[in-house]
């Protein structure tokens, strides 16, 4: 589903954010991202989401090089994947309904049926009752999981979520880890950069380490973790 | 032979290829919604970003009223201008027919003369008309017109000639033709004086002319200065959008899509202005009205001042909505490049 061959990122600054990583994520898989801060997990989802576009190497979704994908053709390859972020970035100025219904206004769908698949998206995230109010009233974790509603309202087939749990305290971070394997069991590919170790090494998926932009470990148990609890 | 070989090849190729590329349609197709409900969703998003920005320009009333004045009087000048030159045009309009030549003739001319070279003259060909002012006519016209009435009793005698109004062909509109026909009129024995009412005319028609280039000139510079007034209100109205902006970005919104409400803000900043300027003007126009109207019954002119007709109106206002709806698109299309999620 998603493949990097040989892809290195250079920014203009000239920091070097990933080198030569090759990477292969199977149609339904979950995988966790893992390495320190700095260590190429954000450019590395940026470049699937078409954020930013690798100086080197080809990046494959679904079988598409996004190489070839134009700038006017980038809306619809993001409209194919759900983004969840640590800052959730929600609109706060709607409801909760509203922001969850975003992807599907975009998409063109009828209001019968937005109403009905952001219904559906709420009430597996457990806000149903909350639709109707602003995000800021929401607690962290709340705002949190509207972010996941809205990422899957659209059924992607891939999800990315950058540091997901990042601001939120242990039991609400196990309870969204729940919610992705949830959506995993029905299908969707899941990357999740993390570098709550202590937490994913509980889950028994496959765990990608980065280290100064290169994949240094690919397996169950992430690679040296007494030096990242803290990353 | 090789050469086949390759190209059966290559054509191959392209079959899988187009087989997939309609793999890929279909697979979007059945994944979206319809291209019917597409549409009907294009309309109604029409409709919301209509909605939701005018009850944005009415959130912040203050600013949306002063950019829309100030676009206002950008508006307000050449169209206002513009109907000062109508009138103007009105007025010179009227002048027209002094495209003719007056022959003062003699005092003591005789009336049987006069008749007989009115008669002649009248035989020409080259002349579209010729009257004769007799001095009794003249003078009640002159009574009639100036006001003087009363003191015109005190004169003992008519002190006006026989006068001898031509309208020449239009072979005599050049200036060096009329001035040739003056000589041979001003050389007729009746004739005190020919005189020629076309030179100021054209001098006239010439300032015009001048005026309204000018005006044309003035309008396209305020056109810009609208089109950069909205520009840049839609550029701040982006810069406090920027957050959301990402965001749709983030969820696949077009640049379509994200331009939609902007274009809309510039056409409601224009319309809005041109609304604006038009009142303006009707108060101009009205508070003009009735010194004019004086002035010209003063001149013993049937003169009125014009005010703006309905399609000049709608011209107006259909010119602010597109100026703001052009401001707005460069603006968009400049400042949406900068935003990207990330």
């Amino acid at each position: 589903m998603i493949r990097f061959n040989q892809v290195s990122k250079r920014y203009e600054s000239g920091h070097e954010a990933l080198h030569r990583v090759d990477l292969h994520l199977k149609a339904g898989e979950m995988s966790f991202l893992t390495g320190h801060s700095g260590a190429g997990k954000s450019t590395l989802l940026k470049l699937i989401s078409l954020m930013e576009r690798p100086t080197q190497g080809q990046v494959f979704l679904a079988g598409q090089n996004l190489d070839g994908v134009s700038k006017r053709r980038v809306p619809f390859i993001r409209r194919k994947m759900g983004i969840i972020f640590q800052d959730h970035q929600l609109l706060f100025d709607r409801t909760v309904f509203d922001n969850v219904a975003l992807p599907l206004q975009i998409s063109g769908y009828s209001p019968k049926e937005i109403a009905r698949r952001v219904r559906a998206a709420l009430d597996k995230v457990g806000l149903l009752s909350k639709e109707r109010q602003k995000p800021i009233m929401l607690s962290g974790g709340e705002q949190q999981r509207v972010g996941i509603a809205r990422a899957v309202v659209n059924k992607p087939q891939i999800l990315l979520a950058d540091e997901p749990t990042g601001n939120l305290d242990p039991q609400l971070s196990s309870e969204i880890m729940k919610l992705f394997e949830q959506f995993n069991d029905v299908g969707v590919t899941l990357l999740i950069a993390s570098h709550d170790l202590s937490l994913i090494a509980k889950m028994h998926h496959r765990i990608l380490t980065l280290k100064g932009g290169q994949l240094i470990a690919d397996g169950l148990a992430p690679e040296q973790p007494e030096e990242m609890t803290h990353g | 032979m090789v050469n086949s070989g390759r190209a059966n090849n290559s054509n191959a190729n392209k079959l899988r290829k187009t087989r997939l590329v309609r793999k890929i349609r279909r697979g979007a197709k059945t994944s979206g919604p319809g291209l019917k409900q597409k549409l009907i969703t294009w309309f109604r998003h029409h409709q919301d970003e209509i909605r939701r920005s005018l009850k944005e320009l009415f959130e912040a009333p203050g600013s949306s009223l002063m950019s829309m004045t100030v676009l206002a009087i950008a508006l307000a000048l050449p169209a206002g201008l513009q109907v000062v030159l109508k009138n103007s045009q009105q007025l010179a309009e009227g002048l027209d027919d002094a495209n003719r030549i007056s022959l003062f003739l003699h005092m003591g001319a005789k009336p049987d003369a006069v008749q007989k070279l009115t008669r002649k003259l009248s035989a020409r060909t080259d002349f579209l008309e010729v009257e004769l002012i007799t001095p009794k006519q003249g003078l009640e016209d002159f009574e009639e017109r100036s006001g003087f009435g009363d003191a015109l009793q005190y004169l003992d005698k008519n002190p006006l000639p026989y006068v001898l109004v031509i309208s020449p062909s239009v072979d005599y509109a050049s200036v060096a033709a009329a001035e040739k026909l003056l000589a041979e009129l001003q050389d007729l024995v009746l004739v005190d004086k020919a005189q020629l009412d076309l030179e100021w005319v054209r001098r006239l028609h010439a300032v015009m002319d001048l005026a309204r280039r000018a005006i044309d000139a003035l309008g396209l510079l305020f056109a810009l200065a609208v089109i950069l007034i909205v520009g840049n209100t839609i550029r701040l109205a982006i810069h406090s959008h920027r957050d959301e902006i990402k965001v749709v970005k983030l969820v696949g919104a077009t640049n379509g899509f994200i331009r939609r409400p902007f274009l809309y803000t510039g056409i409601w900043f224009g319309l809005g202005g041109a609304l604006l300027a038009w009142f303006m003007l009707m108060i101009t126009l009205m508070f003009l009205k009735q010194p004019v109207a004086q002035l010209s019954m003063a001149y013993g002119s049937g003169f009125q001042l014009e005010t703006m007709t309905t399609s000049e109106i709608l011209i107006l206002l259909g010119l602010g909505a597109g100026l703001g709806w052009l401001g707005s698109w460069i603006s968009v299309s400049r400042h949406l490049r900068e935003i990207e999620p990330g």
